[in-house]
């Protein structure tokens, strides 16, 4: 009688398939998924600079913001009649932030603000001071509006967007900036506040392809 | 046959102008299309009647689960350019654009361009993440207003002065109106206000007020947390002291109640503003009905 011996089916050929399987889904799947991941990547600041989005503390950030917005302002109301940087007092009386003196204004160290327009050539610049008052973890803040008067010749008159910087330093008792290039700034310890804004982030969100 | 071929040219020539005409053309009103209701307001206030403001989507959806419809994309391709968010809130805008082929033909404002973002509150330091709530504030808002008007301004020169001094006037109002809230807030000594609010939506508003929000309910932006999550934030807002929980106006959710059952901590209500009719003024009365909210939540948590 002829025995012949039937050995049992391994599955290990299986096994070994089906890992290999898995291996190469997750592979693929961890790389689809590491080419969809959008990093928050701000610019690189430079060394004089700081990110509004990501070094100031809360109450700061909401000045600068106020701030930010107030520049805007300021270029409106000089932009009009006989361009005149408008005054602390009009300011005020326009309850712009950080310069009206309300409780929020109170609750982010009382800001004393001086307000001084030198004039340099070509350039017409408005210089506002911000220092506090009160104690505690708030620093100066220097906004510096410079308006080209060459850009105001015939037919180049819009000027919509004019420069506007935002300098931070964390010494109260700092005075008042009597030269305004980066480099003077720089060297009596100022930062210049940089925001993270909204076209950055559409095209982070978007790249190249935003319409 | 002369006369009949150049009659036909004229024609052709005449209808190749008025399609190729730019959006500014002197005496067309430009038709600006808008995706979320804050913009409509924006527009609307700029622009005057001097254009005509276009909704996207119809009232009566969530823009944060929309699909597009049929009869978005028949509407695109009547604007002359759409105004949008662009960073959160209307990814539909771009869905609509593509199904319609008209990217890249429709000009965009993306009224956050140039407007200064802030993170999520409660997102670590090493993780900050970007809110896209910038239409729920006062600040932001003023941003956003001059960046539309510049943007119209530039595509419709010859209304460019009033689209800049409808833009003015407008800040101005809303400028006044936070200051009569201020003004209410004056004599309220300062207190430590700590407030939960549903998701990171309230984050511009509460800045401009000096506040910062102590805890955020929704682990994501509309994801709503799970039993072990509510446990915990139960547990953090009772741990934190937390004075009041600012909850969804247009979006109920019943585990609110359960947090408000369990702390015995006030509810109020805030909108999203982006729900409801398009008017010019929708924007300035949802953000007075949440100013009001807020003013009211901070006066009450100096009696408590």
């Amino acid at each position: 009688m002829e025995q012949q011996i039937v050995k049992p089916l391994s599955t290990r050929s299986e096994v070994i398939c089906l890992a290999m399987m898995v291996v190469v889904v997750v592979m693929i799947s961890g790389g689809v998924i590491a080419g969809r991941i959008r990093p928050n990547d701000e610019k690189v600041l430079k060394p004089h600079q700081l990110s509004a989005f990501r070094d100031l503390n809360s109450l700061e950030q909401g000045t600068f913001n106020d701030l930010y917005a107030a520049a805007m302002e300021i270029n409106e109301l000089h932009g009009t009649g006989d361009e005149e940087w408008p005054s602390l007092a009009t300011l005020e009386d326009e309850c712009m932030p950080p310069f009206v003196k309300d409780r929020v204004w109170k609750k982010r160290g009382r800001l004393a603000w001086e307000h001084r327009v030198p004039w340099s050539g070509t350039r017409h610049v408005a210089l506002y001071l911000g220092v506090p008052r009160d104690a505690g973890s708030f620093g100066c803040f220097f906004l510096v509006m410079i308006h080209d008067h060459a850009g105001k010749r015939p037919g180049t008159e819009t000027v919509e967007h004019p420069p506007c910087e935002i300098w931070h330093h964390d010494d109260v008792n700092v005075a008042f900036p009597e030269i305004v290039t980066d480099e003077a700034l720089m060297v009596k310890g100022w930062k210049e506040v940089v925001a993270y804004k909204g076209e950055e982030e559409v095209q982070r969100l978007k790249g190249d392809g935003r319409s | 046959m002369k006369l009949r071929m150049i009659i036909v040219l004229t024609a052709l020539l005449a209808l190749l102008f008025a399609n190729g005409a730019t959006a500014a053309s002197p005496g067309q009103r430009l038709r600006v299309g808008v995706t979320l209701h804050p913009y409509y307001s924006f527009v609307a206030n700029i622009v005057g009647d001097l254009a005509e403001v276009v909704p996207l989507i119809k009232p009566g959806f969530n823009s944060h689960a929309y699909k597009p419809q049929p009869d978005d994309i028949k509407r695109i391709m009547d604007l002359d350019v759409l105004v949008l968010n662009g960073i959160g809130h209307d990814e539909f805008a771009f869905e609509i654009l593509e199904a319609s082929q008209m990217k890249g033909k429709i000009p965009l404002i993306y009224a956050n361009e140039g407007v200064s973002l802030i993170p999520i509150a409660g997102t670590g330091a090493g993780a900050k993440v970007v809110n896209p709530h910038t239409f729920i504030s006062i600040t932001a808002s003023i941003q956003q207003i001059y960046n539309i008007s510049c943007s119209l301004g530039r595509l419709d020169p010859a209304h460019q002065k009033s689209y800049r001094s409808n833009a003015r006037n407008y800040v101005r109002k809303l400028r006044k109106m936070k200051a009569f809230y201020m003004e209410k807030l004056a004599d309220l000594p300062n207190i430590d206000f700590r407030c939960a609010t549903i998701h990171g939506g309230y984050d511009y508003l509460l800045q401009e007020f000096g506040l910062q929000v102590t805890v955020v309910i929704e682990p994501s932006h509309g994801l709503k947390p799970t039993a072990s999550q509510l446990a915990t934030t139960i547990d953090k807002i009772r741990d934190l002291d937390v004075n009041v929980i600012f909850t969804e106006m247009n979006f109920p959710d019943k585990y609110v109640d359960t947090i408000h059952r369990e702390t015995g901590i006030r509810i109020r209500y805030l909108s999203h503003l982006t729900s409801g009719n398009y008017t010019a003024d929708d924007f300035e009365n949802g953000l007075r009905a949440n100013i009001e909210a807020l003013t009211a939540a901070l006066i009450e948590s100096r009696s408590n």
